[in-house]
């Protein structure tokens, strides 16, 4: 993925991911899915030039199968999608 | 007088009788008692309002019923027994007493007691299942630790800045290896997709920079609004070749390019 002149690679071929605001900063950042072990991680800001950046928030959601954004106040909120179509909303705890 | 019998045969007569009856009725109050399972209950008398609220008001109904055929089922036992002892014993009194403190109606509250405490756990349940299921919050302990079963999560790595590559492969540089049908010409040319440009990604191309390089043919640089505007219709236009994440295309996808304007 690119974000300011600059490239990043996150995660797997078989990773979903997304691109969001999650804390409100102008900035959008990367959240990702891994279907097969449910795991969503939640990046908040992006690594230093040749770095790497851990996730700020993990969480395990078995059965989620993609990600979604919603808009609230001008803030991104990172919705996770259920085999039924169901969404839970992600909160980003600052 | 011939049917007369001597006094000590009618009182053999009737211990015998009354340890038999006294007897069957302990064993079958001591199988109730081990048979019957007793309900757990609040450990004080004072918690009894706190637990007949937490199990509802039919299985609390049930474990009192049950608890009180056991009781009434103990005190059968005991005294059952021991009026069967002294009848075996030929002790007319003491089977006697026994007969007096388990009079028939006490032996029929207790069967009834039994009964119903044995069959209202299937009422009680079925009264139960008529309830709307209620929601249940159960503690699966931090999130951070159940994420850690994720050995390895991802990291998010700079791979430096970004290069613009070169237009591999366009559909005008492609020339027909062998002349075609004229109605698939006509075809091929009416067809919307006749017009509109593709590109086959080469290894280190992303969307971005395709977006950036098509909008950049114009000749003036584009804004990074118009490089995201026509990075989502690309995108769009690609939904089934890119898949789910539109950040990771391989190489060899043919996109269709939508038209600048």
């Amino acid at each position: 993925m690119v974000h300011d002149g600059r490239r990043f690679a996150l995660g797997t071929t078989d990773d979903i991911t997304v691109l969001g605001d999650w804390s409100c900063d102008g900035v959008d950042t990367p959240a990702l899915l891994r279907p097969q072990t449910g795991l969503v991680a939640l990046y908040l800001a992006w690594p230093e030039a040749g770095g790497a950046a851990s996730p700020e928030h993990t969480e395990i959601f078995p059965a989620a199968t993609n990600l979604d954004i919603t808009t609230v106040d001008g803030c991104d909120q990172l919705r996770v999608i259920d085999p039924s179509g169901s969404a839970l909303i992600v909160e980003v705890r600052s | 007088m011939n049917n007369a019998h001597p006094k000590g045969q009618i009182s053999e007569t009737i211990s015998v009788r009354s340890a038999t009856r006294l007897g069957t009725i302990a064993l079958a109050a001591g199988a109730i008692l081990f048979a019957m399972p007793l309900d757990a209950g609040p450990s004080q008398l004072g918690e009894l309002f706190v637990w007949w609220e937490q199990v509802g008001t039919p299985q609390a109904t049930v474990s009192l019923l049950r608890a009180s055929a056991l009781l009434l089922a103990s005190w059968l036992f005991f005294v059952s027994l021991i009026g069967a002892a002294g009848a075996a014993c030929r002790s007319a009194t003491t089977a006697r007493l026994a007969w007096r403190l388990t009079p028939r109606s006490i032996r029929r509250l207790i069967a009834v007691s039994v009964v119903l405490s044995v069959a209202t756990p299937g009422l009680a349940n079925a009264a139960e299942s008529t309830e709307l299921p209620a929601p249940i919050l159960v503690d699966l302990g931090p999130a951070e630790a159940s994420a850690s079963e994720d050995a390895d999560p991802p990291e998010l790595i700079d791979l430096g800045p970004v290069v613009a590559s070169p237009r591999p492969w366009h559909l005008d540089a492609i020339q027909p290896t062998s002349p075609l049908p004229e109605a698939a010409i006509a075809t091929f040319l009416q067809s919307p997709s006749a017009e509109s440009e593709t590109w086959q990604v080469a290894p280190g191309d992303h969307l971005w920079s395709i977006a950036e390089e098509i909008l950049a043919e114009g000749g003036a640089s584009p804004s990074e609004s118009d490089v995201e505007h026509y990075w989502r219709r690309l995108t769009d236009a690609n939904r089934e070749a890119i898949g789910l994440n539109p950040d990771l295309i391989h190489p060899g996808i043919l996109l269709t390019l939508p038209t600048t304007t």
